[in-house]
């Protein structure tokens, strides 16, 4: 018994430091809660976008729309292919404005312009000409999108920030009302897939939004605008800068419907444009950009033309060899700029036509000149040899039929007895003599609506007609001289000396000497300034030698 | 009779001799014993620190391991501070976790950042401490779309995207089922703290600790000594020591991986303004600041 109390005692003696030390170290025991873990079988992915139901509907046109290439444009080519191919279905004619293209020579024959997240501003020039451009007809899309942004670096190649599209557009799209805010919008809510894919469906009774149920766009800038709004978003969706919700524009219409501002470019582009009804809204956008009527100016010559251009010659007598000459460099001036003009004994239907001639070649152009308000009036013959070609007097409709002529000096007649050929290889076996006999000036007034009334003997009459259709441009002059020099006027593009109408301009007959007249740009009228002549070929002529410098002993 | 009482005490004293020996033998070997069958209590300090890429969440989770199977670790702190990486990385820790939280607390102390995968893991614990400027949130994925699908002449696949992996749009949209999943994985750990809607967490906004600690988003500002006590009293220990676990043999950090996503850290290294070029095919839960993602 004792023996026993004495191995308890030591057990509990031994125990001692046992309790004491969990005594001293813990208030007890953890007890873990239940660990909640998340039911991640519940979810699912996003619904994909429904796509509605698109068939092309699409008008013929042969406008020429432009891509803006020179500004260092945020896009890749590949991506143009949805625009292109809906314009292409049109029977549009994209061209390209490359940064070593002037953008007036380009934008003269434009029916659209397209500029897609620019990099570089607009020039003061460049914004005056696409102003030009849209207020003579021309449609303007601009588009930017918040995914295009350019990267700054500091001196060392570090990026230390980024620049908007939008920043660098408002520079151009301001003259127009339309502003592009540096945001992006979003929906937590009701998206596409995710926060910056937006559904729209709230559309302005426009041409632009007919067919649309449901558009998405893939991160679009809010825009404001004081012209009309195009789409704008619902409720629920927020501005990224503002946190403002509601009423946030993503595309907006000037007042004068020719300017349209888009804020997402992706939805443009493959293979986003097929969602929703984007299909709809891309073809509607190209119909935008086809429709319409430019308004040309003779400041736009030669690009207010088509391809292919008929020179006609209205006169009675065949014209010499300066004008023959100056044809040549009017054909030259026309290769340049990938056009083809050639005489022709009668215009092609629909074709555009340059009629060039003496002011007695009325009867050929003479329905044009009535609805352009322009009339001529030619006093009696002064000149014996012409009575068995002319009337006694000529004036507002002649009723004589023009005859061919027998002169063997033409190169362009009226109604010439045999084929061009033949006439020009007349005109090569009389030699230069025949062609250099000076013709006689036309006596008379030619009066213009809006220049007035002025004597033929000093005035060339340049006139081209406003309105859709073939371009049909009149050059009339009072002798062959004064018909060169205005033929070479038109091949320079400089309508500087002359006195310039809505539709027509009166050009000195003979070359003015000394008075060199600069004329301003105004809001009305626009004259871009002379190409700079750019040597092609540069040689050692072009190299001044520098003498060095001497160096002190 | 004075011999005889001498003669009598001795074996007693004998008797008492014996006792006393047998007495501090026992007490001294309980006290040996005790020793070394009840270790002195260990609050773990976990560190996770930069990128999370598999190499550093299997490094946590090494160190979580170690501190679930050896007795005398009794809680861990999870001190971070990480801007996240890549989704299947910060999945690991999320889910380690929660099974060590099965067996032992695990309370976290932000440091300066959790920010997406950081605030990942930080949400699986029992209890997160931040300081009141620490940033916090950035709920979110992200991911480079992958490039459109294309036709090789000379490398024949079997489907227009076996070389990609995905559509464009099929991509998005598992962007935003990983979105959900991650704010799937916040609520279940602290649904009733939080008071805050998921559409506005899923904004990807990273908030102040101040703000945090109102949104729900932590439970209390404090530094890491703070989750040191927080963990004891989890533990239910009154006196411990506190171990950097990483200074424990075989615990020793791995070598980072070479010129990949996250070899950078999260310091201010110039190789930061690379993470967009450097960023490899995948989703992360990664937050990024301006001059990394306009490379």
């Amino acid at each position: 018994m004792k023996s026993l109390r004495a191995v308890i005692v030591l057990v509990v003696l031994f125990l001692i430091p046992f309790a004491a030390r969990l005594g001293f170290f813990y208030r007890g025991v953890y007890q873990p809660s239940p660990v909640p873990r998340p039911s991640l079988s519940e979810l699912a992915t996003p619904p994909r976008a429904e796509k509605a139901e698109f068939v092309e509907s699409a008008t013929e046109s042969k406008a020429v729309v432009v891509f803006d290439f020179a500004h260092d444009n945020n896009f890749k080519e590949a991506e143009l292919n949805v625009l292109l191919s809906r314009l292409a279905v049109r029977g549009a004619k994209p061209e390209y404005l490359m940064p070593e293209d002037r953008l007036d020579r380009k934008l003269c024959r434009a029916q659209g312009f397209v500029v897609i997240s620019p990099k570089k501003l607009f020039s003061n020039d460049e914004i005056r000409q696409v102003r030009h451009f849209v207020q003579t007809g021309g449609k303007l899309l601009l588009v930017t999108d918040p995914t295009r942004f350019e990267t700054i670096f500091d001196q060392a190649g570090f990026p230390t920030g980024r620049r908007s599209d939008a920043a660098v557009m408002n520079i151009l799209s301001a003259s127009f009302g339309i502003v592009f805010q540096d945001d992006f919008l979003y929906n937590m809510v009701h998206n596409a897939g995710t926060f910056h894919d937006i559904k729209l469906v709230d559309f302005a009774d426009l041409p632009l939004t007919q067919g649309l149920e449901e558009v998405i766009f893939f991160a679009a800038h809010s825009i404001t605008t004081s012209g009309k709004p195009v789409i704008k978003a619902d409720a629920e969706t927020r501005s990224s800068l503002t946190e403002r919700q509601g009423g946030l524009i993503v595309a907006a219409l000037s007042n004068d419907d020719r300017v349209l501002g888009v804020s997402d470019w992706t939805f443009l582009t493959e293979p986003y444009s097929s969602q929703a009804s984007n299909d709809r809204l891309i073809s509607n956008i190209a119909d935008f950009l086809v429709t319409g009527s430019r308004e040309y100016t003779l400041a736009d010559f030669p690009y207010f033309f088509g391809d292919h251009v008929d020179l006609r010659y209205a006169g009675k007598e065949a014209v010499g060899g300066e004008v023959l000459a100056r044809a040549g460099v009017l054909q030259n001036a026309f290769d340049a700029v990938g056009k083809k003009l050639m005489p022709r004994k009668s215009s092609v239907a629909d074709s555009d036509v340059l009629f060039i001639g003496l002011y007695d070649g009325l009867d050929y152009v003479q329905d044009y000149l009535t609805t352009r308000q322009i009339s001529i009036t030619l006093e009696s013959k002064t000149e014996p040899s012409d009575e068995s070609n002319r009337s006694a007097s000529e004036s507002g409709t002649p009723t004589e039929t023009p005859r061919p002529t027998a002169s063997a000096s033409a190169t362009l007649v009226a109604e010439p007895t045999g084929s061009y050929s033949d006439t020009l290889q007349a005109d090569l076996e009389q030699g230069p003599a025949a062609t250099e006999t000076p013709t006689p000036s036309l006596k008379g007034t030619v009066s213009v609506a809006d220049l007035g009334e002025f004597p033929t003997d000093t005035v060339t009459l340049i006139s081209l007609g406003k309105g859709i259709g073939p371009k049909v441009m009149i050059v009339l002059a009072a002798s062959e001289s004064a018909l060169a020099e205005a033929m070479g006027i038109l091949a320079a593009g400089d309508l500087s000396k002359c006195l310039t109408g809505e539709e027509s301009a009166l050009c000195p007959s003979a070359p003015v000497e000394g008075t060199t007249v600069v004329m301003e740009p105004t809001s009305d009228f626009y004259l871009p300034p002379p190409e700079p002549e750019i040597p092609m070929t540069p040689t050692l002529e072009f190299i001044e030698p520098v003498e060095p410098p001497l160096l002190p002993d | 009779m004075a011999e005889n009482t001498t003669t009598e005490l001795r074996p007693r004293l004998r008797l008492s001799k014996l006792w006393a020996v047998w007495v501090i033998l026992a007490l001294v070997l309980g006290h040996f014993l005790s020793g070394w069958l009840i270790p002195v209590p260990t609050i773990g300090i976990v560190r996770l620190e930069g990128d999370i890429y598999d190499t550093t969440a299997d490094y946590v989770v090494k160190q979580l391991n170690y501190a679930r199977n050896d007795p005398s670790v009794r809680a861990v702190v999870l001190k971070i501070n990480s801007p996240g990486g890549g989704v299947a990385a910060s999945e690991n820790l999320y889910y380690s976790i929660l099974a060590f939280r099965e067996a032992k607390p695990l309370i976290v102390s932000i440091d300066t950042l959790a920010a997406s995968g950081g605030y990942y893991a930080a949400c699986a614990a029992d209890f997160i401490y931040a300081k009141p400027s620490s940033s916090i949130g950035n709920i979110g994925v992200v991911s480079l779309l992958p490039a459109p699908s294309f036709v090789d002449e000379e490398l024949i696949t079997t489907g227009p995207f076996k070389l990609i992996g995905s559509s464009r749009g099929s991509y998005i949209r598992e962007l935003e089922l990983l979105k959900q999943g991650f704010l799937a994985a916040v609520l279940a750990q602290r649904e009733k703290q939080l008071k805050v809607e998921k559409d506005e967490l899923a904004r990807g906004e990273i908030y102040v600790g101040m703000i945090a600690l109102n949104l729900g988003l932590i439970d209390s500002l404090g530094t890491i000594s703070d989750a040191v006590e927080k963990a004891a009293e989890l533990a239910r220990v009154a006196h411990y020591q506190v171990v950097e676990l990483e200074t424990l043999p075989g615990l020793e950090p791995p070598e980072p991986p070479p010129f990949t996503f996250g070899n950078e850290g999260s310091g201010s290294s110039p190789n930061r303004t690379n993470r967009r070029g450097t960023l490899l095919p995948g989703f992360y839960y990664l937050t990024m600041n301006e001059a990394e993602v306009s490379w």
